[in-house]
């Protein structure tokens, strides 16, 4: 059998792998990234191996969830693409490759173009990854009947956006697809507003930010009790954030209780003996931006969007659907997406959507293993079944009938 | 009419005088938008909306690699006296590598026949559960007044001294 390269695109990080080895999918930024002052570009892959991560100019291809910067979207993925599949030409594998819900048929169709002209794969199958997510899930929870229906409300919390997602029988009921314009890019560029203005100006770094994000921030379980503990002097939720010095430490680290005692004492020290006073590491202290910042995806009303939030939207999706499918889906919601795993995600969700459900529907909401790869996964485990085959559309059938050739993934 | 009054006081009152509702809108819009960038740029929400005279950047995507590029091009032009550029390219130009708004509007999904799903049929709409949390602006506690001048929240004495040297007299009335 001809092997599959499986290729997540989101907005955030490509995640690729070949179909035969499900195990570790390379992920990578997609983006490109420019260092003030300096010549070369790292693309894509190379992002991971920058020694400096300091003011980069960023260029994305994705711009609100959709592939619209071609170009370089192709360049990114055919740089990584020769490392992974080393001598072996595309000709010979087929694609799998992630697509956004409610794709724009101009868009599709170029990025099937670029499947077959410039990457030159034999077979394409383009699908989103709701289902892909469930496919993984599935495998997983056999015994849950959603699972054998293909059905299930999936929840992308990516890096563009965040949708709620109803999947019957494997496919996405379109009609009922919500969708709110928040995703970890915007949740990173509100918290990179509210550090510089309480701390340090942090506005031209952005990616720094996205991983200072990650390690810090939480889901609220109680607002309300967390902004009146973070108030006091003693906070339980304050942090400080040691940032990159340039020579060793690539990403910064959270400042530990060990060395913030040292950097006390030794403050101290200096105070008393008089001595030339220290160097000060530049700390960046975060309080109750830590779980504001995620709290936005639950209520965006709060910083001034007047859209639903996340269980509002789940809630919605479901209505959305056929009735006699409300119970099925309330009770295999699945958390796919970067932005949950976020600590405290499901708990938070469950306690918000419970109030918003029948309470004779079970409700049942679980966190993918790894949010971030799980469509991947899925779209891994689908590569590798004999449904592949029939789904995919070959360079020859693209070459005599064109965009009709694709009607088939619609139906 | 004429204004008698000084071009100072003219200017002091115009900056102290109340945002309205279509500029405060506005503002948080632009603050929207600025989440969605890729890289900060240099021009802060709030700088009044319909000055012509500002002189424009160019549009985020011809990033600093390519200006050096686009340089010489156009000594090379000059030299040559050739090619000239028709306003049309010159407005393709400035507005940058095409955006998913393009790509949207080009799609033309208002033809659709009513009803049928799309990116537009997607979107969540207004919350209907709960209204709209009050956070103070400059230390994201819970706030209980309102700016009179540009409608920001704050929660004490010292969070609205500090609104009002920084951020509040960035709105331009």
């Amino acid at each position: 059998m001809q092997d599959v390269v499986v290729i997540d695109l989101g907005g955030g990080s490509v995640k690729m792998g070949s179909a035969r080895r499900p195990d570790n999918p390379k992920v990578f930024p997609n983006a490109s990234a420019k260092q003030k002052g300096e010549r070369g570009t790292f693309l894509g892959e190379a992002m991971l191996g920058m020694k400096d991560v300091g003011v980069l100019a960023l260029r994305r291809p994705v711009d609100r969830g959709f592939v619209v910067g071609w170009d370089l979207q192709r360049e990114i993925l055919a740089r990584a693409l020769k490392s992974l599949l080393g001598g072996v030409p595309p000709a010979s594998c087929g694609l799998v490759l992630t697509e956004p819900y409610h794709n724009l048929p101009a868009l599709r169709e170029a990025a099937v173009r670029m499947a077959f002209a410039e990457l030159g794969f034999s077979s394409v199958y383009l699908s989103t990854p709701a289902p892909l997510s469930l496919r993984a899930h599935a495998a997983r929870h056999p015994e849950l009947p959603a699972s054998q229906a293909g059905c299930g409300l999936v929840v992308d919390a990516g890096f563009s956006f965040t949708h709620a997602v109803p999947v019957f029988d494997w496919r996405v009921l379109p009609a009922a697809v919500r969708r709110i314009d928040l995703g970890g890019k915007a949740l990173t560029n509100f918290m990179k507003e509210l550090v510089s203005y309480r701390s340090i100006n942090m506005m031209d770094e952005a990616y720094l930010l996205e991983h200072v994000k990650e390690q810090l921030c939480f889901v609220s379980q109680d607002v309300r009790a967390d902004l009146a503990a973070a108030r006091t002097r003693r906070s339980p939720h304050r942090r400080e954030y040691v940032l990159p010095d340039g020579l060793t430490d690539t990403w910064g680290h959270v400042r530990t209780e060990e060395e913030a005692a040292a950097a006390a004492a030794a403050a101290q020290q200096a105070a008393r003996g008089g001595g030339p006073p220290l160097p000060k590491q530049p700390v960046l202290v975060v309080n109750n931006e830590r779980f504001m910042v995620p709290e936005a995806l639950f209520h965006p009303s709060d910083i001034g969007m007047e859209e639903a939030g996340l269980a509002e939207a789940i809630a919605a999706a479901v209505q959305a659907a056929h009735p006699h499918l409300h119970s099925l889906l309330y009770s295999n919601v699945l958390l796919t997406g970067g932005t949950a795993r976020c600590p405290g995600f499901r708990e938070r969700l469950l306690k918000e959507l419970r109030p918003l459900v029948p309470d004779d529907y079970e409700l049942n909401i679980f966190l993918a293993d790894d949010p971030a790869l799980c469509a991947w996964q899925g779209a891994a485990l689908l590569a590798a079944s004999p449904l592949y085959s029939q789904l995919a559309v070959t360079q020859k059938e693209w070459r005599s009938r064109g965009a009709a050739a694709l009607a088939k993934w619609d139906q | 009419m004429a204004d008698k009054r000084s071009l100072r006081s003219r200017k002091v009152s115009e900056r102290m005088a109340v945002v309205d509702q279509a500029e405060r809108k506005r503002v948080v819009q632009a603050r929207l938008a600025a989440l969605e960038e890729d890289n900060h740029r240099e021009e802060d929400f709030g700088a009044g909306g319909s000055d012509d005279e500002e002189f424009e950047m160019p549009a985020e995507g011809s990033d600093a690699e390519e200006a050096p590029a686009s340089k010489r091009k156009k000594k090379k032009v000059k030299v040559g006296g050739g090619m000239r550029k028709t306003r049309g390219m010159i407005a393709e130009k400035a507005k940058g590598p095409k955006t998913f708004r393009d790509f949207l509007e080009e799609a033309e999904l208002e033809r659709l026949p009513e009803g049928a799903p799309s990116y537009l049929t997607a979107a969540v709409g207004p919350p209907r559960t709960a209204a709209p949390r009050k956070f103070c602006s400059v230390c994201g506690d819970m706030s209980a007044y309102t700016c009179t001048r540009c409608g920001s929240r704050y929660c004490s004495r010292r969070c609205h001294a500090v609104h009002t040297e920084t951020r509040c007299l960035k709105f331009m009335a």
